[in-house]
């Protein structure tokens, strides 16, 4: 008992607590940005895009390409990294929107109106080929960038935010504003609120669900592309990290409340602390009973939780019945 | 799972002379007093070369020959598919240059002339696949087999070989597991997982004098336990393990746990794993400020440790099995005809693949194809001197002298720092 | 030169290895396939296409005979035996895979609850074997029941196969209604994430519960489990000899497993037909409407994921006895959706569909496993064609057959005249 109560509180520093929390927010920033996509998805077509977190994963393999290109290092001046990442990203945007558009178009479009399995195998059969395409053509190997962007500001003593996760945080907030923007103030935005409030009356009044899906596809896998990004300044990335970071976007979008957008953004957050402060702090709560390696299974864990407990989200969710 | 049970290990830490300054007589004081651990007092030794043969040389000049000779057949399993594939491929070559070397100077027994074959099958590093893969040559009427590469299907090729009497040497697997099965065909001519853990323990808290160590592990079979041995010799060795952290194979973002073990304040930060985590990991750890010393063992010991840690890969230690290259006496030439044949770098373990093919080269010499007579002639080798270190093995398996290499990156490569030697009794 | 060796090459192109230059060719690959489709699609008639009729409904003769499967099953083995021990492991493979999709089927097909989390099962039947018939928990008996239970090299439980197979399966049944508890009100699509949490779940927990009790070993696994006996017959033991041929293990358990899929095919054959195999019916096409039809979904479904883990968790201790080892890496999740593809691709709802389907997609799993990565690329491809082009499946219960179709037609159109619905 006396071990236990020193295993509760040991390592355990207020630094060590802010860090913890910096590392949740950027790394739910991320997550919050791939959610934008598979909540879009959802909200429009009722599908869970397993392929999705694969045309992310499509993203980093893109980035890595342009930078190294470039020939980018660690020693590289801002002068040369900031517009070789500039390049990257669109290049990775317009790979990923192209990818996003094609798979809605082969893979499930015909299946529109299929019982709802379908789809979702479809989906599946389409993440399987990404990988495997990726694995067999490009390299099963781990990746790493260089340290391309270098600094932070200190906070405390012993804390600081690198510029990447700062950038990280900034970049996500002001995509989900953009994206706001973007249905809001555009028809084809106008057009998917519709469908995702009503599909058959919105198509009765003139919009076109053709459109609509492919536009919206588009437009997340443009996100993920930018996600994509910032994953691979900070973290390490092979043919499989699409599968896992998907799983956790999904279940951020389920969180927040799936169709959501504000939703998406703050179960992202929320998923990345969870994951941070539970790694980190698991073992000391729990006696060393439970270990950091349970990392995934608090994912998992706070999904089933929500599902059973708050279904629709915390900022509800915004999907049309379905007739 | 890693535990020296049973046995009488001499822990003899031979220090040949290698040129190492470190005032490290470990002062069992606390805080406030300097700290003994100067990870940066360790430098790389001057590389030594020694005289081989150039029976080596031979093999690339030769032209093929075809012959009407019988063949011969020795089995190759390993990881030929997925993330891991650089290993197994390596060590492939490694006994394919063995067989090729035999072939060129011949081969015979009691008056026959053979051609030896290697009949290679992979196993990705999945027991299921392995054992349908041990099946295979079983089928193919292999007479020894080089392999596994990992442990976890080696332990179940194992089983198979065994029941058919083929002899098995594998280069690479380290988990004890595998010859304490009592298996009369499992044989390593590496060093154990329970030696190579204290080895590793003992070169941080007496080596290094850091005594404040943290013990990360990426809850592979591998990765635990050889991280469970060095957590075990630490206490031992009058160290103290500050934090114990668990990562999952599959994971990029390793925040959480470093920022955990940061709390803590390690001078020293052990990980058991595999490079493909390793590198990233102290990436972050830099990123987060965390100042300590990496040390790994056999898994981050490549050129994927290197490449994935970036700038941040100078100063990092880790260990393997086997000895130096640069003490290894037939290294040089071995080098040399893997890089003409391959155009590649030897990775990791070909020179062990290519002394354990050899191993059963010379007992299908000594007593041809018969499986049992190469069982026979395998476990009574004695002193054989290799490419890498010279064998004997032990009534169960293993190798008598185990040897185990530290090596630092200096200037973007990996340097021999430290050998040691256990002979096992 | 083989035909995998010639499909690798094709696949890869004359352009070299840059990925986008591989992109290009297989894109000009795809365009000219679709172009030989669009041309031939009106010369071939349409009979060449017929779909094969569900067993015992006009199909073939030898199919319809189920007497001349179980030969097949029976004596394919032993014809097996006459090219070496390879092609036995791999059939053996195959079969677990069998007994699997059959499980599967039963939540999936019957009951349209997309499980993406089955391989859960398979683990828990495996560690319940495992752990109950080897060393692994001498240490804590030892200490616990010390006159129990001796110490030494037979230490730990051994507890013979007809106790512990059965007892696995019902620990896997209680796990799955422990699984199935939470998901009862989950919609389709949430259900499958759901599922495939807890399958990860099963499997870090595995890895893990070395501490603070050893119960599972870690990664390490469980080793040195004990083969299956009966009577005197071990089944590990290699030196068992046929005429001159020698019946190796993975035989052995080939024909355990066999007998194991009789029994599975005839209770859920049953199940299928009773009530309750109705009622599972009516819980696939519409929840609500059954439940209003006072069906009682809740028990319903549990009773789904317990089947379901019920065979598999069988299979799972046979794996565990067969393999004489077991670790967490032989859990992943790629096994569930292997499972699910075999189910999806032979026929959702079908029994004869669910093992053709096993045996399809698990012999060109297992025979092209030298091209890993490849051979999934080839499976991704070929479960999007298949669920786009026919969805129903290869042999189609000819219910599901009916549903699915009707379905699909609706968004296209009447059914071309002359074509009439199945009676």
């Amino acid at each position: 008992m006396a071990n236990c109560l020193n295993i509760l509180t040991s390592g355990f520093t207020v630094d060590g607590l802010f860090q913890q929390l910096i590392n949740g927010l950027t790394l739910g920033s991320i997550y919050a940005l791939i959610a934008l996509g598979y909540s879009m998805v959802y909200g429009v077509l009722e599908l869970i895009n397993f392929a999705h977190g694969d045309v992310f994963m499509i993203g980093t393999f893109v980035v890595l390409g342009v930078v190294d290109r470039f020939g980018l290092t660690d020693q590289s001046s801002l002068v040369v990294v900031i517009p070789a990442l500039l390049v990257a990203m669109i290049a990775a945007m317009a790979v990923c929107a192209a990818l996003g558009f094609t798979i809605e178009k082969v893979a499930y479009r015909p299946l529109r109106n299929a019982p709802r399995l379908a789809p979702l195998i479809s989906a599946i059969g389409v993440s399987f080929l990404l990988e495997a395409w990726v694995a067999t053509y490009v390299s099963a190997d781990y990746f790493t960038l260089p340290n391309l962007i270098h600094g932070e500001i200190p906070i405390l003593p012993d804390v600081s935010i690198s510029y990447v996760q700062i950038l990280m945080f900034v970049s996500s907030i002001a995509m989900m504003f953009f994206l706001q923007l973007l249905v809001r103030r555009t028809r084809l935005g106008r057009g998917m609120r519709a469908v995702a409030q009503d599909r058959d009356a919105a198509a009765l009044m003139g919009v076109n669900m053709d459109r609509v899906v492919s536009f919206t596809f588009v437009i997340g896998s443009a996100l993920a592309a930018v996600a994509a990004l910032l994953w691979t300044l900070n973290f390490s990335f092979n043919q499989t990290v699409g599968f896992i970071a998907g799983l956790k976007a999904f279940t951020a979008a389920v969180i927040g409340g799936i169709g959501n957008i504000p939703g998406a953004m703050l179960g992202g957050f929320l998923l990345g602390l969870a994951e941070s402060l539970g790694a980190g702090y698991i073992s000391n709560l729990t006696c060393g009973i439970f270990n950091s390696s349970y990392q995934n299974v608090f994912a998992f864990a706070f999904l089933i939780l929500m599902l059973v407990l708050r279904p629709s989200g915390i900022l509800r969710e915004r999907v049309s019945e379905r007739a | 799972m890693v535990r020296a049970r049973g046995l009488a290990v001499l822990a003899s830490a031979t220090l040949l002379p290698l040129a190492f300054a470190c005032g490290s007589t470990g002062s069992g004081g606390g805080g406030g007093t300097a700290s003994t651990c100067k990870p940066d007092s360790v430098a790389a030794a001057p590389a030594q070369t020694a005289a081989f043969s150039a029976q080596l040389a031979s093999v690339v000049h030769r032209a093929a020959q075809t012959s009407n000779d019988p063949i011969i057949k020795i089995g190759y399993i390993g990881i030929l598919s997925g993330q891991y594939t650089s290993y197994g491929v390596d060590e492939q070559r490694g006994a394919q240059l063995a067989i090729d070397a035999a072939n060129a100077a011949g081969v015979s027994y009691n008056g026959t002339s053979y051609t030896l074959q290697l009949d290679s099958q992979d196993d990705a590093a999945d027991p299921t696949k392995g054992a349908q893969g041990a099946t295979k040559l079983v089928d193919d009427k292999v007479v020894a087999v080089i392999g596994g590469t990992f442990s976890g299907a080696t332990i179940a090729e194992s089983k198979i070989f065994s029941d058919n009497g083929i002899t098995q040497i594998s280069p690479s697997a380290t988990n004890p597991k595998y010859t304490s099965q009592g298996f009369k065909t499992a044989f390593r001519v590496v060093g154990r997982d329970d030696q190579q853990g204290p080895a590793d323990a003992d070169f941080i808290v007496k080596t290094l004098g850091c005594l404040n160590v943290g013990v990360m592990d990426d809850k592979s079979q591998y990765g635990q336990g050889l991280a469970d041995a060095v957590n075990t010799q630490v206490p031992v060795d009058k160290g103290t393990v500050v934090d114990r952290e668990h990562v999952d194979t599959n994971q990029t973002d390793f925040s959480a746990q470093l920022t955990a073990m940061k709390g803590h304040n390690p001078d020293v930060i052990f990980y058991g794993g595999y490079s493909a985590q390793f590198g990233p990991i102290v990436q972050q750890a830099r990123r987060l400020g965390i100042k300590a010393t990496f040390v790994s063992g056999d898994g981050s010991q490549d050129s994927d440790a290197i490449k994935l840690a970036g700038s941040d890969a100078e100063g990092l230690f880790a260990s393997n099995a086997g000895p130096a290259p640069s003490l290894q006496p037939g290294y040089a030439a071995f080098q040399a005809a893997y890089k003409a044949k391959y155009n590649d770098n030897i990775f990791q373990y070909a020179p062990q693949a290519f002394d354990a093919t050899n191993i059963i080269i010379n007992a299908i010499k000594a007593g041809g194809a018969d499986k049992a007579a190469i069982l026979a002639g395998v476990a009574a080798t004695n002193n054989y001197q290799g490419v890498a270190q010279s064998y004997t093995f032990t009534s169960t398996g293993d190798v008598k002298e185990s040897i185990f290499t530290i090596y630092k990156v200096e200037s973007g490569a990996w340097k021999a720092v430290k050998a040691v030697t256990l002979n096992v009794s | 030169m083989s035909f995998l060796d010639i499909f690798q090459a094709v696949l890869h192109g004359p352009f070299g290895d840059f990925p986008f230059a591989i992109l290009a060719w297989q894109a000009i690959l795809v365009g000219a396939i679709y172009l030989a489709v669009r041309l031939l699609r009106g010369r071939i008639p349409k009979t060449a296409f017929s779909p094969l009729r569900p067993v015992g409904r006009g199909a073939s003769a030898a199919l319809r005979n189920i007497y001349v499967l179980v030969a097949i099953g029976l004596l394919l083995p032993l014809a097996e035996l006459f090219t070496g021990g390879y092609l036995i492991s791999v059939t053996y493979s195959i079969e677990l895979y069998v007994m699997l999709a059959i499980g599967l089927n039963i939540v999936v097909g019957f009951t349209g609850l997309l499980d993406l989390g089955y391989v859960a099962f398979f683990a828990v039947g495996a560690y319940v074997f495992g752990i109950f018939a080897s060393p692994q928990l001498a240490d804590v008996t030892h200490r616990t029941l010390y006159f129990l239970v001796p110490s030494g090299p037979a230490a730990g439980i051994h507890i013979s196969m007809w106790v512990l197979l059965p007892v696995a399966g019902l620990v896997a049944a209680l796990f799955g209604a422990l699984i199935g508890l939470p998901t009862l009100r989950l919609r389709g699509d949430y259900l499958a994430i759901v599922t495939l949490g807890f399958g990860e779940i099963t499997r870090i927990f595995a890895n893990n519960l070395d501490t603070p009790v050893n119960i599972t070993n870690g990664p390490s696994g469980v080793t040195d489990i004990d083969p299956i006996w009966i009577g005197n017959y071990s089944f590990g033991d290699p030196n068992h000899y046929l005429g001159p041929f020698r019946f190796t293990p993975f035989l052995n358990y080939y024909y355990l497993v066999f007998v194991l899929i009789l029994i599975t095919v005839f209770i859920v054959n049953r199940l299928a037909n009773s009530r309750i195999g109705r009622a599972w019916g009516a819980v696939r096409e519409d929840e609500t409407a059954a439940e209003v039809a006072g069906i009682n979904t809740r028990n319903l479904k549990l009773l789904a994921y317990a089947s379901g883990g019920f065979f598999g968790g069988m299979a799972g201790a046979v794996f565990a006895a067969g393999q004489h080892i077991i670790a967490p890496e032989s859990f992943q999740l790629f096994v569930s959706i292997l499972v699910l593809c075999m189910v999806v691709a032979g026929g959702m709802g079908s029994i004869p569909g669910s093992i053709l389907g096993a045996v399809v997609v698990g012999a060109v799993y297992f025979l092209t496993s030298q091209f890993q990565y490849l051979s999934i690329l080839v499976f991704g491809i070929l479960l999007v064609l298949l669920i786009i082009v026919r969805p129903q499946g290869i042999l189609p219960s000819a219910q599901r057959k009916l549903e699915l179709e009707v379905e699909i037609d609706e968004a296209s159109g009447p059914p071309p005249a002359g074509e009439t619905l199945p009676a």
